[in-house]
């Protein structure tokens, strides 16, 4: 007994037995978008790791968490690596086999800002080292996005939300 | 510079090793078992929110910021449209109680239900469409656990 069996890009309207679920909502995104930018955020994070405890690699770093906030604010797709990849590649590629919710890569965002974020906090009060630590957690994981498409940020999401609730 | 270039190739080579484990894990199919404190928990909220049905059923459990569940359910359908099988897809931030209890960290997770409504098997992150029929096919030769426990 199947749900449905329509053509996956239209499957907005799925009934569930259960309540509603957050599935592919009607506007979805193309996911190489994301990929594209998680690949520039894995360059400039690779250069603020080159730079060790050098005040330019804060400087770098701080670039990298100004980026993870216009993602978080407006979704991966109204980032400024989203914009590029609209403008730049995306002209220049067949249309996307399909479309990808907007949800999960903003998530990955708030990851990245928090992660970034901290560090540039960490290194504005002195402490040199947070700086490459933070570098390099944000590369790992914009790095499998990049290569693998595997969006870290979106598979922590359920075990933050269990710390969460284990807090309340 | 010569140090630091160390550590980035360190950072690359260990999350590339990293998702290889992941992905050897992924979709493998693991046989559960009736035990543990929580499981009781577990079944009495899958009875709730799982219909009867004298075929057996694959409970998808995803969630809002789930990437890979998208392509979970359309494997799933495509299996559900060609066996005897029901669906049924459980948002984890709606259902916490069974996240919890069932001890879900990753989504998607698939879980397949015998015809009591009892978990049998489940895998968790992205699977094809031969592990979803291999798990269905296994199920008859599952060792069978009439367990006097479950609900």
């Amino acid at each position: 007994m199947p749900l449905s069996s329509s053509d996956p890009l239209t499957t907005a309207v799925t009934p569930r037995p259960s309540g509603p679920s957050l599935a592919t909502p009607a506007a979805g995104i193309d996911p190489r978008g994301p990929r594209f930018g998680a690949a520039i955020s894995a360059t400039l994070l690779a250069a603020t790791l080159l730079l060790g405890t050098q005040p330019a690699a804060l400087l770098l770093l701080g670039v990298s968490a100004a980026l993870f906030l216009v993602g978080t604010a407006r979704g991966a797709q109204g980032s400024v690596q989203g914009l590029l990849f609209r403008a730049l590649v995306r002209p220049r590629l067949a249309p996307p086999r399909e479309l990808e919710a907007p949800a999960p890569p903003r998530f990955a965002q708030l990851v990245g800002l928090v992660v970034t974020g901290s560090g540039v906090a960490l290194g504005l009060t002195g402490l040199e080292g947070a700086v490459p630590v933070a570098a390099a957690i944000a590369l790992a994981a914009a790095f499998l996005n990049a290569a693998f498409g595997f969006c870290l940020g979106c598979e922590l999401y359920l075990l933050l939300a269990r710390l969460r609730a284990a807090r309340r | 510079m010569p140090q630091q270039l160390l550590i980035l190739v360190a950072v690359l080579a260990g999350a590339t090793a990293a998702w290889f484990l992941l992905q050897a894990h992924a979709g493998r199919v693991r046989t559960v078992r009736d035990v543990g404190p929580r499981a009781g928990a577990a079944a009495e909220a899958l009875l709730a929110l799982v219909p009867p049905a004298d075929v057996p059923t694959f409970v998808l459990v995803s969630s809002a910021t789930c990437s890979t569940c998208p392509q979970a359910r359309r494997v799933l359908e495509s299996v559900t449209a060609a066996e005897p099988v029901g669906l049924v897809e459980l948002d984890a931030d709606e259902h916490p109680d069974v996240v919890r209890s069932l001890g879900i960290l990753r989504t998607p997770t698939v879980l397949l239900l015998d015809v009591d409504r009892a978990v049998r098997t489940r895998t968790s992150g992205p699977l094809s469409a031969g592990q979803a029929r291999a798990a269905l096919a296994g199920l008859a030769t599952l060792p069978g656990s009439p367990d006097p426990t479950r609900i």
